[in-house]
C-alpha cells in the first residue's frame, strides 16, 4: 500500500499548489470517511467493523456464571472449543485439562481424548452435554445454554451459534451443560492446582501413584521441569513420575533457552547503548 | 536464588529494553517532533477519535483472536508481574499447562507491556496498548514523510492515510487478528532507517534498522515475513548489481535483529522445533484456498468488503488522490519523455 499512498500524496501534492490548506482538509475528510464510511456503499460501511462486544457480556455467559462456584481441574467430554473460551478460562479462577488450538506446546495434547475412567482419574469435574449415569460422579449443575443465543449478540458468541444449533439439530441435544463433580475417595492423579508462573509443588498421597507404580500428574510435559525425580510423558501428554515417593515434589520450569535469548539481547541492546554513546561523543 | 536473579534479568529486560528503544528512536527525531507538535497532536487528536468506543465506551473488539489469545495472555502477563513478581512463563489454566512465554504469539517483549502493569484491568489496558499502537503508526509515518523531505501538511495527510486506512480498519474488525498491527507499526521506522543508512549513508543507524526491523516478530510471524521480504526486495531492486557491496551491512543488520530479539526467537524457535498443536506438517482449512490475481486486486477496491470488511483499500477520496498523481506523473511522463521521475519514490 506503501507505493499507492505515495503516488496519491503527489496528487495531493499538485492540489496543495492551488489551494494550501487542501492537504489538511483531505487528511480530516480521509479520516472521517474511514470512520464512517459512505451510504453509498450500503449497510456494510466502514464503521461496521468498530467493536461491538460489551466487556460486561462476558462475564454473563451461564456455564461461566456456574463454574464461578467451583475450584479444580474441569474436563470438557465433547465440543470444548465451541463452550469454552479461554479468556473465561483465563479471567476466572478455573482450571481446565483440554488444551486449545491457538496455544502450542511441547506435548501431544491435541489428541488427547480421554475415556470417561481416565476422564474421573485425571480432573475433579467434568461438564458433559448428556447425563452420565457412574458412582464415582455426582451431578452440581444443569446450565440452560439456550439463554446463551437469544441473550447475547457478541461475536464471540454468534459465531458459535452455527455449531450449537448443529448439534441440537443433529444429536437431538437438549441445550444443557451438566456439571458433574468427581468423588474425592478414588485414586486420581496428582493435580496442580496452583497459579504460580514457573514453580509449584505436588502434594502426592498413595491414590496417586497409579497400577504401574508410577505417579500419575495433570501437568503437561515439557523437558525443561526441574523435578526431583525422573519422568516421562504419558499418552495424554500429561508428567508421569518415575517413582513412588509421597509427600510433596516441587516443580521448577526453567526454558534454558529462555535465559540464553535473554543474555543476547541484553548484550545486544548493551552494545547498542554503547555504540549511541560513542556516536553522539564523536559529534 | 539463581532462578530469582534470572528472573530479574528477564523482568528487566521484557519490561525496560523494548520502551527504552521507543524513546531513543523518538530522541533521534526530537527537533522535528518539537517543530511539528501542532500536526502531530492533531494525529493524537484523531487517533482518540478514532478508537473511542475502545477508550470511553467500556467496549472491546470481538476478534476470536484477541479475545480468546491476546487478552489471555496479557492477563497473564499481569498476574504474572503483579501477583507473583515473577516474568510469564508457565501457564497452568489449559491443557494441563504451556510455555506461553515461547508461544511465538504472546507478544511479551514490546514496548507497551508496562500499561498491562499500570492498569489493572485487562480489556482496558489491552485497549489502551491498541491506541498506542495507533499513534505510533501516526507518529512514525508523520516522521518517515517528513524525512522524504515533504512538507508539514503533505506528511501529516501521508501519515493519515498510512494510520487511518482499511488495513487497519480490518485488523480491528470481527473475526481478525490485531496482532498484526503490532508488526505492522514498525513499517515507517523500517523505510525511514532503510533510508537513513543506505540512502544518505548514515551508517550510524545500523543498529537502529536491525532493531526497528527485529520488532516486526511482535505480531504474527505471517507480516514478519511479508515485512522481511518486501525489504529485501528493496535491496535488491535499489542496488542491482551492486548488492555485494553492502553484503557486511546486510549481514550485520540480520545478525544483530536476531541477536536482539533472541529473548523470544530462541524458545520460540525451540517450541515450533518440539511442538504439536498449531504447528503441522499439513495444510487444511482456509489456508487451502487459492486466489486468482483479479481476486487479489479487488481488495484495493474503495468499495471492496471481503469478509465484511473492507481489506486493504485507502479510501474512495485517496483513490481519487492517487489517480490525479497518476495522471500527473503520466502527463509528465508524455511530456518529457523521463521515465526517472516515475520511479523517485522507489
Amino acid at each position: 500500500m506503501f507505493p499507492l499512498i505515495l503516488w496519491a500524496l503527489e496528487g495531493a501534492n499538485l492540489i496543495s499548489k492551488k489551494f494550501k490548506f487542501a492537504p489538511l482538509i483531505l487528511g480530516i475528510l480521509i479520516f472521517f470517511e474511514v470512520l464512517f464510511g459512505f451510504s453509498t456503499f450500503g449497510t456494510k460501511t466502514y464503521s461496521f467493523n468498530f467493536p461491538k462486544m460489551n466487556i460486561a457480556e462476558s462475564y454473563q455467559i451461564p456455564h461461566y456464571e456456574a463454574q464461578k462456584k467451583y475450584s479444580g481441574i474441569f474436563y470438557f467430554n465433547s465440543n470444548n472449543n465451541t463452550f469454552m473460551f479461554p479468556y473465561g478460562v483465563e479471567l476466572e479462577n478455573v482450571k481446565l485439562l483440554n488444551p486449545f488450538k491457538y496455544f502450542y506446546s511441547f506435548s501431544n495434547t491435541d489428541e488427547m481424548e480421554m475415556s470417561l475412567a481416565d476422564q474421573i482419574y485425571f480432573s475433579d469435574y467434568i461438564y458433559s452435554l448428556n447425563t452420565i449415569s457412574n458412582s464415582n460422579l455426582v451431578l452440581k449443575e444443569s446450565v440452560k445454554v439456550k439463554s446463551l443465543l437469544n441473550k447475547f449478540q457478541s461475536f464471540s458468541i454468534f459465531e458459535r451459534s452455527g455449531e450449537i444449533n448443529e448439534l441440537s439439530e443433529v444429536n437431538n441435544w437438549d441445550k444443557n451443560l451438566y456439571i458433574y463433580e468427581v468423588s474425592k475417595n478414588i485414586s486420581s492423579s496428582t493435580k496442580n492446582l496452583s497459579n504460580h508462573p514457573f514453580e509449584f509443588s505436588l502434594n502426592v498421597s498413595d491414590k496417586n501413584i497409579n497400577s504401574e507404580n508410577r505417579i500419575s500428574t495433570s501437568v503437561t510435559y515439557s523437558k525443561w521441569w526441574v523435578v526431583n525425580s525422573k519422568y516421562s510423558m504419558n499418552k495424554y501428554g500429561l508428567v508421569e513420575l518415575n517413582s513412588t515417593k509421597t509427600g510433596e515434589i516441587k516443580f521448577i520450569y526453567f526454558n534454558y533457552f529462555i535465559y540464553i535469548g535473554m543474555l543476547l539481547t541484553i548484550c545486544s541492546f548493551t552494545l547498542l547503548l554503547f555504540s549511541e554513546k560513542l556516536i553522539s561523543k564523536n559529534n | 536464588m539463581l532462578y530469582s536473579f534470572l528472573n530479574f534479568c528477564l523482568s528487566f529486560c521484557l519490561l525496560i529494553i523494548p520502551i527504552t528503544i521507543v524513546v531513543l528512536i523518538f530522541l533521534k527525531f526530537k527537533k522535528e517532533i518539537f517543530e511539528s507538535k501542532f500536526y502531530l497532536l492533531g494525529l493524537v487528536g484523531l487517533s482518540f477519535i478514532f478508537l473511542n468506543k475502545l477508550l470511553f465506551l467500556g467496549q472491546t473488539l470481538t476478534a476470536q483472536d484477541f479475545n480468546n489469545i491476546q487478552i489471555t495472555f496479557n492477563h497473564f502477563f499481569q498476574t504474572s508481574f503483579r501477583e507473583f513478581l515473577t516474568p510469564p512463563t508457565w501457564y497452568s489454566k489449559i491443557g494441563g499447562g504451556f510455555d506461553a512465554f515461547a508461544n511465538p504469539i504472546a507478544n511479551y517483549f514490546s514496548p507497551f507491556n508496562l500499561l498491562l502493569l499500570i492498569v489493572p484491568e485487562v480489556y482496558l489496558a489491552t485497549n489502551l496498548v491498541i491506541l498506542f499502537t495507533v499513534l505510533f503508526i501516526s507518529i512514525s509515518s508523520f516522521l518517515l514523510f517528513r524525512e522524504l523531505k515533504l512538507n508539514k501538511s503533505i506528511s501529516f495527510l501521508g501519515a493519515v492515510l498510512f494510520t487511518f486506512n482499511a488495513f487497519v480498519v480490518m485488523r480491528l474488525s470481527p473475526g481478525v487478528g490485531v496482532e498484526y498491527l503490532y508488526s505492522y507499526k514498525w513499517i515507517p521506522f523500517i523505510i525511514l532507517f532503510t533510508y537513513k543508512v543506505f540512502i544518505n549513508k548514515e551508517k550510524n543507524n545500523l543498529l537502529f534498522l536491525a532493531v526497528v526491523l527485529s520488532f516486526t516478530f511482535e505480531g504474527n510471524f505471517n507480516i514478519a515475513f511479508g515485512i522481511w521480504s518486501f525489504w529485501f526486495l528493496f535491496l535488491v531492486v535499489y542496488f542491482g548489481k551492486k548488492l555485494l557491496t553492502i553484503w557486511k551491512e546486510f549481514v550485520g543488520i540480520i545478525l544483530f535483529a536476531f541477536t536482539f530479539y533472541s529473548v523470544k526467537l530462541l524458545p520460540g524457535i525451540d517450541l515450533m522445533l518440539s511442538s504439536s498443536g498449531r504447528i503441522s506438517n499439513t495444510i487444511s482449512g482456509w489456508r487451502t484456498s487459492r486466489m486468482k490475481l483479479y481476486e487479489f486486486l479487488e481488495y484495493f477496491l474503495p468499495i471492496s468488503h471481503k469478509f465484511q470488511s473492507p481489506n486493504f483499500t485507502f479510501g474512495l477520496i485517496a483513490a481519487i488522490l492517487f489517480l490525479i498523481g497518476l495522471g500527473y506523473l503520466l502527463f509528465k511522463f508524455y511530456k518529457t519523455r523521463e521515465t526517472s521521475f516515475l520511479f523517485k519514490f522507489s
